[in-house]
């Protein structure tokens, strides 16, 4: 019955049709592969996806372009070493500083080498959107599906629930919870550990963040239960846990992943606001946000410093968006046209 | 395909080229002012009180001036107000007994509504202030010396009490004034033995002890004349008597200001102000970024507007210094204001760590994040230069350290000790520029062997939280600007042991029985020569305890907008409204 939908999406254009007089029988392909040949075939998705694969190279791999380069982000080279910064801090040469030592240039004030801070900073932003994708999907997706499936009361509630949160404007909710939160756990004269700042930051956008998978996969749940194919399992006997696992889930992994895929963009821009405006995480860890927070007071300076994490989050938003939208078209080429 | 690609390679292209930028620029030695050691006299004879104020040069009656500030006043009665802004406003709108006025670089303290700073015979326990003819308030009715004496009586209420208590103490001789004297609402008139009004002109305070300051105190808000059947209590917060050229047309809370002349104002008494705007329109909002940026600008009314206390944007100084077009607008003045990093004594008890800490601390790299030197030079003592007497002392070990740290000896010095790894608390202020202050000072720190928890704080409950006893802290930004120019309004205030408590300004909690009996033997001599010069041999023996680590000599940059003329900077180091004037 699952197969039978499967072959409803994949209609678009694969049938591998031997030209004649040819030796081998067409190869069987499952929908993973059909979707993984459409993928390759779109140029723009291939692109996008390598620059998406770049950058979590780059962030992932932080510590080893550290020891490639030689230098670290936590350093304040242009603070110790007189002759980089001027006397109000904005670097002496030309273009923020660069130059054969420090690529992308030093940060004002403090003199830190800007190509670490950014790299860091990637890094600092796209481990948390990750972790707080995977919970937010994995969250989403059970609470959509049993909202979906069991229909009634739950189905009221976890409506409700989904209003009420909705409601709430979390990044005020985080403004003012954070402060209360740390002061609880901190002994008084004693910094907010990193691990502490991180964990609350992921807690409160997964708290807020699943919300929108839920809706969407509880609405596809609706129209899905209905089919003959459910009805058809449901009538030889099959368990709920057997249809949800075994009938529903597989038709729901192309929502999930571009709804994932296309979530971790959002989540990067959230992170980066909320640093941005100062509570997401603060000095001394690298972080993208609060980099483009702080170029902007050197917008008329050293408007190079702003460039770089901000051409870099413009790419990374777009190519990720791109991808997105590659992913979709591979997986249900129907979909938006 | 290819209109496409063209397109996003263009896009990048371009933004890579607005990216570019120029190179930073060190300052030139020549653009920084001296730091002002105290040129403060005062006018005894009254030569220099009499009116009218002296034109300055180019002005020209006309048009609105735009100050901008990033908050409203938090007091409109004179006897409430404490704070520099809110102090120029209101001696622009309310003339009190004495008053400063700024001739040629120097600063005089002249009689305002008296006739000249004040006459004792008797070494300072009595002064005698005669009021000058003439003078009138706002709606016309004389101003008489039982109304000065009324406003000295009325801030011995608890209720008014919120202003300098400086008068109020001398007079009772004991900081609870209020149990001594509740006020005229309680307590009927005030006794002919501490302030007299024997007629119309003439007003005599008597003294417990000699008060050799009193024409400094007398400029501050407790004199402010306030008639008795007019007293609206709290009413006066809102709309203030005033007799100043300018009096409130209407005031928006939190949002503007507007003031319109005065016609009862008479220029022949008044040495001091002018009128040659026809009006304020104060504007509270923008924030020190956005008022940089406009006045620079200038752009439609901006090049009538001013700054009125915010000074220039540091991450701007490097744009706005070298601009030869915006550079004429701006004011750059030492301040009388000293910033130290107080330690608290009660938790780092041992004098070899604090040594440490000073030899360690990274004065140049703390700085660079505030502005570099237009911040302010780096001081060595904990008294400012303004202050009468004030004289550079050399501390080997203590006056003599590396602005840029030497982390080896402070390392050094600590194994000595045995303190290596000490924890150091350090109170920073939550805002972009102070962490990054307290980053540069962390990471000196640091390197020097000491392990340092950086504690943000807020900035609006900064100075609440860190003058609190058990602040939890053991370093932490402190900034002191005297009240008058004299060490009295200083160090009996922040090295004064007797004076520790919750919201005092001894927030290093130094308490040495030697010191406190020095300030009591200092405060009773009544040459200001002679205790300027007593005071600054008590800052070196405080420094040598180093309860503090000196680091500034503040410096301003005020701005004007590029139609203003006649702009200077005030003892509070706020814009001087007195001789502003639209030039065109």
């Amino acid at each position: 019955m699952s197969e039978l939908l499967s072959t409803e999406l994949s209609t678009g254009g694969i049938v591998d049709v031997a030209p004649a007089g040819s030796k081998k029988p067409p190869a069987g392909r499952s929908p993973g592969q059909l979707a993984w040949r459409r993928f390759r075939r779109d140029k723009a998705g291939i692109i996008s996806g390598s620059v998406v694969l770049f950058f979590f190279l780059v962030g992932l791999g932080a510590p080893v372009i550290s020891w490639l380069y030689g230098k670290d982000p936590d350093t304040h080279y242009g603070a110790d070493r007189p002759g980089l910064l001027s006397d109000t801090g904005i670097p002496l040469k030309p273009n923020g500083g660069i130059d054969g030592e420090f690529w992308f240039g030093l940060e004002p004030k403090l003199g830190r080498d800007v190509l670490m801070q950014l790299v860091y900073g990637i890094r600092t932003s796209l481990l948390i959107a990750l972790v707080v994708v995977a919970i937010v999907t994995a969250l989403g997706t059970v609470i959509g599906i049993a909202a979906g499936y069991l229909g009634g009361k739950a189905d009221y509630f976890i409506g409700r629930l989904i209003d009420v949160l909705l409601a709430i404007p979390s990044t005020l909710f985080y403004l003012a919870f954070m402060p209360v939160a740390l002061a609880l756990f901190i002994a008084p004269g004693k910094e907010a550990p990193v691990w502490l700042r991180s964990l609350s930051l992921v807690l409160v956008l997964s708290v807020f963040g699943w919300t929108r998978i839920a809706r969407l996969l509880r609405g596809q749940v609706l129209s899905l239960r209905e089919r003959e194919f459910v009805e058809a399992a449901r009538v030889s006997g099959a368990s709920s846990r057997r249809i949800i696992l075994k009938e529903l889930l597989p038709n729901l992994l192309t929502p999930i992943l571009v709804v994932a895929t296309l979530d971790v963009p959002a989540m990067v821009t959230t992170e980066a606001a909320l640093s941005y405006l100062g509570v997401g995480m603060v000095e001394p860890t690298p972080d993208w946000g609060r980099m483009i927070h702080d170029g902007g007071d050197y917008l008329t300076t050293d408007i190079t410093y702003l460039t770089f994490p901000g051409i870099a989050l413009i790419i990374f938003v777009v190519a990720f968006n791109l991808l997105g939208d590659s992913v979709r078209d591979a997986l249900d080429p129907k979909s938006h046209r | 395909m290819k209109p496409k690609i063209i397109l996003g390679v263009s896009t990048v292209v371009m933004l890579v080229v607005a990216g570019c930028s120029a190179g930073g620029q060190n300052t030139s030695s020549a653009d920084a002012p001296k730091a002002e050691v105290s040129n403060v006299s005062v006018d005894k004879d009254g030569s220099q009180s009499k009116g009218p104020a002296a034109e300055i040069a180019g002005a020209r009656k006309g048009g609105i001036i735009t100050p901008l500030w990033r908050q409203d006043q938090t007091h409109y009665d004179p006897a409430q107000i404490q704070t520099s802004p809110d102090g120029t406003i209101s001696e622009l709108l309310e003339r009190r007994l004495t008053m400063y006025k700024n001739v040629d670089g120097k600063t005089v303290l002249v009689g305002d509504l008296a006739t000249n700073a004040g006459e004792t015979t008797d070494g300072g326990k009595t002064w005698k202030f005669t009021l000058k003819d003439g003078i009138k308030y706002a709606d016309g009715s004389p101003i008489v010396a039982a109304d000065v004496k009324y406003a000295v009586a009325r801030s011995f209420s608890t209720k008014y009490s919120r202003g300098f208590p400086y008068i109020q103490t001398w007079l009772a001789g004991t900081e609870e004034f209020s149990k001594f004297y509740p006020g005229p609402y309680e307590g009927g008139e005030l006794s002919n033995d501490k302030v007299e009004a024997p007629d119309a002109k003439t007003v005599i305070f008597k003294f417990p002890e000699p008060r050799t300051d009193l024409p400094f105190a007398a400029a501050l808000g407790t004199t402010v004349p306030v008639p008795q059947a007019k007293d609206t209590k709290e009413g006066l917060d809102q709309n203030p008597i005033t007799s100043g050229p300018y009096k409130i047309a209407s005031h928006e809370v939190d949002k503007s200001l507007t003031l319109v002349k005065n016609d009862q104002w008479d220029p022949n008494t008044d040495s001091i102000r002018h009128q040659y705007v026809d009006g304020f329109t104060f504007q509270f909002g923008p924030q020190i970024a956005e008022v940089t940026d406009r006045l620079s600008a200038s752009a439609g009314n901006d090049k009538n507007s001013t700054s009125l206390y915010a000074a220039v944007a540091p991450e701007r100084l490097d744009q706005v210094m070298n601009d030869p077009k915006v550079k004429p607008q701006i004011l750059d003045q030492a301040t009388s204001a000293s910033e130290v990093y107080s330690i608290n004594t009660q938790r780092i008890t041992d004098l070899k760590v604090r040594k440490a800490l000073l030899v360690a601390f990274p004065k140049e790299q703390a700085r660079k994040t505030k502005g570099g030197p237009y911040a302010g030079d780096f001081s060595t003592t904990l008294g400012s230069p303004a202050n009468a007497g004030w004289k550079k002392y050399d501390l080997p070990g203590i006056t003599d350290v590396n602005p840029m740290g030497d982390p080896e000896k402070a390392k050094q010095m600590l194994t000595e000790a045995g303190k290596l790894g000490q924890s150091i608390s350090l109170g920073y202020n939550q805002t972009p520029a102070g962490e990054k202050e307290g980053l540069a000072i962390a990471d000196g720190l640091e390197k020097a062997g000491f392990k340092v928890e950086k504690i943000p704080m807020q900035p609006k409950t900064f100075n609440d939280s860190r003058d609190t006893v058990n602040n939890n802290l053991d370093l932490y930004w402190s900034s002191w600007a005297a009240d008058w120019p004299t060490g009295v309004t200083v160090y009996p205030e922040i090295y004064d042991g007797r004076k520790i408590g919750d919201g005092r300004p001894n927030n290093s909690h130094f308490n040495d029985p030697a010191v406190n009996a020095e300030i009591d033997r200092i405060l009773k001599i009544t040459d200001i020569t002679e205790q300027g010069a007593e005071f600054m041999k008590l800052d070196q023996k405080i420094m040598e305890q180093v309860p503090a680590i000196p680091y500034i000599y503040t410096r301003r940059q005020l701005m004007t907008g590029a139609n203003i003329g006649g702009g200077s900077v005030d003892t509070h180091t706020v814009m001087n409204l007195n001789n502003l004037f639209i030039k065109s």
